[in-house]
């Protein structure tokens, strides 16, 4: 018991453990410095990459109009605004229609049905970026140029200036229905599962005061989902924010602000995508790069808000470990 | 009183008009889910089948808008590139997973491991091909297969930590009491007990992780850039499938548009196969976890 | 009332010859979870080749207790003891911690078959400890023999051990525990989860094994308590309210405490 003093010391490094666990923690925590030093290598990176043109055009470029590889005048405000209107779009039109394809699953289809369309959609994903872009510019572009533009040019043109474009068939439009059906399988993914957790009681409570199916679904059922439903969204957002190559065979290419659904013109990210191999000054490149670091802070923003948005609704349901 | 009965019965029938007419619209919000698949599945193979043969798998690219040629210096680039990702995302993102699950616990370090992870799930891919452009393309002064890879490697790294962290998170805590109970020290617990009852799930992310970066093609415009011929060095520039896809799908020929689909087809089924054949292949051990 | 040494603790003497008598012994055992106190002042000790039991409520801290003999403990981020517990007189907290818990094997409550085979399972153990494979399948057969588990499981050693029933999971925990032949076998509720005949399999199973081994369980059922064990401490609380051998505690216990648990009258 006098003794207790001395031994409280050896005692320490002893309850670590072996040889074999030292090197087990040593080698497992290098992997994890290795990772995290890639990450912050990512950010230094792409600082470094953009800091000329940073230095040369400061916060202006965020909101000047121009892109003149000839004089180095730059400046990212209309792929800025290419690229909140593109996600934004698609995330409408694929929340929309995903939601409600999700409402339809879980409530609507006999259990036999719901495995198989979920598997079916979910499929969707697995299909990769370019091959959405080649169907979007090889199949989806033409079509609406030959019929859904020239329709909209001629009876809504007249009267609307948003409309009163010409049929390119590459541009906005396609970039953004193209962007929808990508986002479609996680935003009917993650609804489904949001929906599907909703407890029994819940739902039976809503038809024990008489109320009709279709009133116990948007009344309660979607309501109580919301979270969840609201985390696939921004999920969404962030993917479509950074989608790059198939945007970038779709949206036609172009340095001004966008007037009407029909214009061509470039996001954050199909802008590098498409001029990084034409590029011909140095600070030109620094423009593309700073176009890319705008992108990152964006991007981080949204996937960090997501991050803590999805982890209180797991929470919410009692499976976070 | 007959009036009262009127109004609550028209009433009644609106309700219900209404609910044909919501969950009618949300049947057509399905129709047009799988209406985007099977037009995208059916056009691709309507037009992509007319393309493949053997001699479009084993030849190479033809010359500029001539029928004919093949995409097999693509097809072995990105076995190459995708290779040389497994090694550098596998072993990495595995790690990461065992150390969020098995050693770091609640510590505020691993919540910050855990955000950056999730954050760099999000991070557009281009980002790391920008990255990889300064570390290695710029400094060697040319585009590499080896450039390739460690950027779609370095795609992979959160996608397979996290999945790795989850499935590793749903072997019971007493698995690892009982192992550790009967003096096995860490390293054996988590090697011998928890990965292997986790193996599904392991390698379904993994397959995930590959099927994703199979598919990737903007860091591949900053790092392995493309070509027409066989891969000779990992350090010089390599062909894609995808960028073959990109290429052919932006040429103005109606061959290379054909080619285009074709290996668009074989990339999606390529995908497809492979996931199905590993999952089937673990399928057996999975009883062993239950 | 409490049976304490305390006073013949002070004496260097007549620690060694406590040392001979008893195989575990714990000083002033406190343990806190952060700033929770879940264990206050445990001083008690385990004779060799007998079966000590625990009971009380649930949440009274037993388990706790338990963990702390094989430092289990150490697994839970924020747990932290104060005191001493002793094995042949030597501090478990000054042992290499894998080889103090070969010494002192451990059974859990829910039964926690390794996703291998049933004679992996037992392998499993003798390998890691660097047993050489010639000898491991003679061992193997030997500790299910141990466990009275060998003609049932004999024809099926390659099958996965979940295919088993909870009560012969239960014993195969303890022949896994039993194979490595450690000196104290701790057992943590082991039969809250079985049947009546399972459980008193594995009653008689304990009987047989504490000619080897000493024996330190705890269980949330009196009738066990008193069917097996020699000697049965009582916690409420966090606090070793009464030890003594089992006999006292369930006829005359000197606590009024404990006789309203042993007679029901709450917990």
């Amino acid at each position: 018991m006098i003794a207790e003093a001395p031994l409280t010391r050896p005692r320490e490094k002893k309850a670590r453990g072996g040889r074999g666990d030292r090197i087990y923690h040593v080698l497992i925590k290098a992997i994890v410095g290795v990772v995290l030093a890639i990450f912050a290598g990512v950010f230094t990176v792409v600082v470094f990459g953009a800091w000329p043109a940073v230095k040369r055009f400061g916060p202006g470029f965020l909101i000047h109009t121009g892109w003149d590889p000839v004089h180095l005048v730059f400046g990212a405000l209309p792929f800025i605004v290419g690229t909140i209107l593109v996600a934004f779009g698609a995330m409408f039109l694929a929340g929309g229609i995903g939601l409600m394809t999700a409402v339809c699953i879980t409530e609507l289809l006999p259990r036999w049905l719901q495995g198989p369309v979920t598997y079916l959609i979910e499929l969707l994903a697995f299909i990769p970026s370019v091959v959405y872009g080649l169907f979007g510019l090889l199949v989806l572009a033409p079509f609406l140029q030959e019929t859904v533009e020239v329709w909209i040019m001629e009876h809504l043109g007249p009267h609307f200036e948003v409309f009163n474009g010409a049929p390119y068939g590459v541009g906005y439009m396609s970039a953004i229905l193209i962007l929808a059906i990508m986002l479609l399988p996680l935003i009917v993914t993650l609804s489904r599962e949001a929906l599907v957790l909703v407890p029994r009681d819940v739902r039976e409570g809503g038809y024990a005061l008489g109320l009709q199916k279709w009133d116990v679904v948007w009344g309660i059922i979607v309501p109580y989902a919301r979270n969840g439903i609201v985390g696939s969204l921004v999920l969404a957002l962030g993917r479509a924010l950074g989608e790059t190559i198939a945007v970038a065979m779709t949206i036609g290419g172009g340095y001004s602000l966008p007037k009407t659904v029909m214009d061509q013109g470039y996001t954050l990210a199909s802008v590098i995508a498409n001029e990084f191999n034409e590029v011909s000054s140095d600070m030109y490149l620094s423009a593309l790069i700073y176009c890319g670091l705008i992108l990152l802070v964006i991007t981080v923003v949204v996937n960090v808000l997501a991050y803590f948005l999805v982890r209180r609704l797991s929470g919410a349901h009692g499976f976070k470990a | 009183m007959a009036s009262k009965h009127k109004t609550s019965s028209r009433t009644g029938n609106w309700r219900k008009w209404r609910g044909v007419l919501g969950f009618g619209l949300t049947g057509v919000a399905t129709l047009i889910s799988l209406g985007a698949l099977f037009s995208i599945l059916g056009y691709l193979i309507h037009q992509g089948i007319g393309a493949i043969n053997w001699n479009f798998i084993v030849r190479e690219p033809a010359a500029v808008g001539e029928a004919g040629g093949g995409i097999a210096p693509s097809l072995l680039g990105t076995l190459i590139l995708v290779s040389i990702s497994m090694v550098v995302g596998i072993p990495l993102g595995i790690g990461v997973g065992i150390y969020l699950s098995e050693i770091a616990g609640g510590t505020r370090f691993a919540s910050v491991a855990r955000i950056a992870i999730n954050t760099f799930i999000g991070v557009p891919s281009i980002i790391m091909g920008i990255f990889v452009y300064f570390i290695l393309v710029k400094p060697t002064n040319t585009f590499s297969a080896i450039a390739g890879g460690l950027a779609l490697g370095i795609i992979m790294i959160p996608i397979i930590a996290r999945t790795t962290e989850d499935v590793l998170r749903l072997v019971p805590k007493s698995i690892r009491e009982a192992g550790l109970a009967i003096g096995a020290p860490k390293w054996r617990v988590t090697f011998d007990l928890v990965l292997p009852a986790a193996r599904a799930g392991v390698i379904t992310g993994g397959i995930l992780a590959v099927a994703r970066v199979a598919g990737e093609t903007a860091p591949l415009i900053l790092t392995a850039l493309g070509n027409e011929y066989y891969p000779t060095s990992l350090f010089k520039p390599i062909d894609e499938i995808t960028l073959r896809i990109l290429k052919y799908a932006r040429g103005p020929y109606d061959v290379w548009h054909q080619q285009a689909y074709g290996a668009a087809l074989i990339l999606v089924f390529g995908v497809a196969l492979g996931s199905l054949l590993l999952r089937l292949s673990t399928r057996d051990h999975d009883a062993l976890s239950r | 009332m409490e049976v304490r040494d305390t006073d013949i603790l002070m004496s260097d003497q007549s620690a060694v010859s406590l040392d001979q008598a008893y195989k575990l012994r714990v000083n002033g055992l406190n343990f806190y979870y952060g700033s929770f106190q879940a264990l206050h002042d445990i001083s008690v000790n385990a004779e060799k080749n007998r079966i000590t039991a625990f009971i009380g409520p649930s949440g009274c801290g037993k388990s706790t207790f338990l963990r702390t003999l094989n430092r289990m403990h150490e697994e839970t981020p924020e747990a932290r003891v104060e005191g001493e517990v002793l094995l042949d007189g030597e501090s478990v907290f000054d042992r290499e911690i894998s080889e103090l818990r070969r010494s002192v094997g451990m059974v859990f409550q829910r039964s926690t078959p390794f996703p291998k085979s049933i004679f992996e399972n037992i392998a499993y153990g003798l390998r890691i400890r660097g047993v050489d494979s010639s000898l491991i399948s003679g061992l193997v057969e030997q500790s299910l023999k141990r466990a009275n588990l060998w003609e049932e499981v004999k024809d099926k050693l390659k099958k996965s051990a979940s295919g088993l029933s909870g009560g012969q999971q239960q014993r195969l925990c303890i022949a896994r525990a039993l194979a490595v032949n450690p000196e104290v076998l701790l057992l943590d509720e082991p039969c809250s989860a079985l049947d009546p005949i399972g459980t008193s399999k594995i009653e008689e199973l304990l009987l047989e094994i504490k000619e080897s081994c000493t024996i330190v369980i705890v269980t949330h059922n009196m009738q066990q308590a008193a069917r097996v064990s020699d000697y049965t401490g009582f916690f409420l609380s966090g606090k070793l309210i009464e030890f003594n051998n089992t006999k006292s505690i369930f006829e005359t216990p000197s606590s009024k405490l404990t006789e309203d648990y042993i007679t029901g009258r709450f917990g």
